[in-house]
């Protein structure tokens, strides 16, 4: 293994987890949520000696991976495989906010993609609108009324103190 | 729900969520490495290209200039002129600092939204709407039950790059078919010559890639793989190469992910039907 992959493989060992909790919250699934990441850390590899030095790494992997997300359903439903069992995601920890888990899952799954993908990056990444925005390909106007309509949506779909936090 | 709300939410959520164990490194590394390996593979194909093109410009200017003087012409073999693509195609050391396409014709991305293209792939689509199966109906504008992107019958022209200075395309539509309340789909997928897909038949391998297994066989003659899905991805598909280097992928299936109707009983196409469709001049699109 050369220097370029040990690189690639240490950023990948340390922070395919994160992107992996971010897919999972774009997507809903397990195993779609590991393709996104597997997609997004083989384009990051094309681009590794130019942008693996740079501060911003995170970012540029944050702004592939969202960008496959949405190019993936932007192509359409049929490019991406149904998920055929729960991936391990039966064990939860006792605690009973398994069932909040699910609606709010399901509830996200009632969001329009990028609708979604705004509330992620804003309210899991904590991410600023511009920097949403660079993320997503859009202008902060798109992310303000994504975000907006976004959460308009889930309101519509989660009954009010649903969340046992 | 209010902003801090669903973000206390999703904290919540995926403090209680059980993920699977880590991802390993070594299949994305060996995906990397297979990207790359492609990549480099159809630009030393390009950079082929230019260096017999160069070769014989050489030779003829040689020709011109002396009489007979033979010799070896060094031509960089590996300097596609093209500006087609990232650093990481042009220049596997990655050293290159302009990695952003030259898109086609003005566009931002890939995928044409305007122009003559984009007119292609719309024509696609009216052309598979012209091959509905008999019994079926292929109903126009229904959006995704759970507010998925764009409505379920969709076209999209992709500029896939430049191979040999020629600008390749992929064009791809797919289409709702309905019998009384079920649904599936057709979908076309087309790539103009030049595209990287190898050997023809069965070799061209499934749709995107998709699993399944394949049967040879052929339509005047003509090479065509007949493809059985998965449970995961039900359906059956073509896949045919045209003489020119145009590839062409036939696939339906008995459901429509995401419309939220229930799958057809059976496929809307016979196999033979399949293998002519993949064949037909309708799809082949340059």
């Amino acid at each position: 293994m050369n220097d370029r992959e040990q690189g690639f493989t240490d950023y990948f060992a340390s922070r395919s987890g994160a992107f992996r909790a971010t897919a999972y919250l774009l997507c809903g699934d397990w195993h779609r949520a590991e393709d996104i990441v597997q997609t997004t850390f083989v384009k990051l590899y094309r681009a590794w000696h130019r942008i693996a030095a740079h501060d911003t790494l995170d970012a540029y992997t944050r702004r592939i991976l969202v960008r496959t997300y949405l190019d993936e359903n932007r192509r359409g439903f049929f490019f991406r495989e149904k998920p055929t069992a729960d991936h391990a995601d039966v064990s939860a920890p006792p605690g009973g906010s398994t069932e909040d888990r699910l609606v709010l899952l399901r509830a996200l799954g009632e969001v329009p993609p990028r609708q979604r993908a705004a509330l992620v990056l804003r309210y899991w990444e904590d991410m600023s609108v511009e920097d949403t925005a660079r993320a997503m390909g859009c202008t902060e106007g798109t992310v303000k009324s994504q975000t907006a309509r976004g959460l308009d949506a889930l309101r519509g779909v989660v009954p009010t103190a649903t969340f046992t936090n | 729900m209010n902003e801090q709300e669903l973000r206390a939410a999703m904290r919540a959520t995926m403090a209680t969520a059980t993920a699977p164990p880590p991802m390993s490194e070594t299949p994305v590394l060996d995906a990397a490495r297979r990207d790359e390996r492609r990549r480099k593979a159809r630009w030393a194909g390009v950079g082929s290209a230019v260096a017999a093109a160069a070769v014989v410009a050489l030779a003829v200017v040689v020709v011109a200039t002396t009489s007979g003087a033979g010799g070896t012409s060094h031509v960089g073999a590996g300097s596609p002129t093209s500006s087609a693509t990232g650093t990481s195609s042009q220049d596997p050391s990655g050293s290159s600092s302009n990695t952003e396409p030259d898109w086609p014709d003005g566009q931002t991305d890939a995928t044409a939204t305007a122009g003559p293209h984009y007119d292609t792939g719309v024509a696609l689509l009216e052309s598979m709407a012209t091959v509905v199966p008999a019994g079926f109906e292929a109903p126009r504008g229904l959006e995704f039950a759970d507010g998925g992107a764009g409505p379920l019958d969709m076209s999209q022209a992709a500029w896939d790059g430049k191979s040999g200075g020629v600008d390749v395309w992929d064009y791809y539509g797919t289409l709702p078919l309905t019998k009384g309340a079920r649904m599936g789909e057709l979908i076309v997928d087309v790539k103009t010559p030049g595209n990287e897909a190898t050997g023809t038949g069965c070799d061209l391998g499934n749709l995107w890639g998709w699993e399944g297994t394949c049967v040879a066989r052929t339509v005047g003659g003509e090479p065509v793989g007949l493809w059985t899905g998965t449970e995961a991805q039900p359906g059956r598909g073509a896949s045919f190469r045209h003489d020119d280097g145009t590839v062409v992928w036939v696939f339906q299936s008995p459901e429509y992910f995401g419309s939220g109707r229930q799958a057809l009983s059976d496929l809307p196409y016979s196999d033979q039907q399949l293998l002519e469709l993949a064949t037909d001049e309708k799809f082949h699109l340059g």
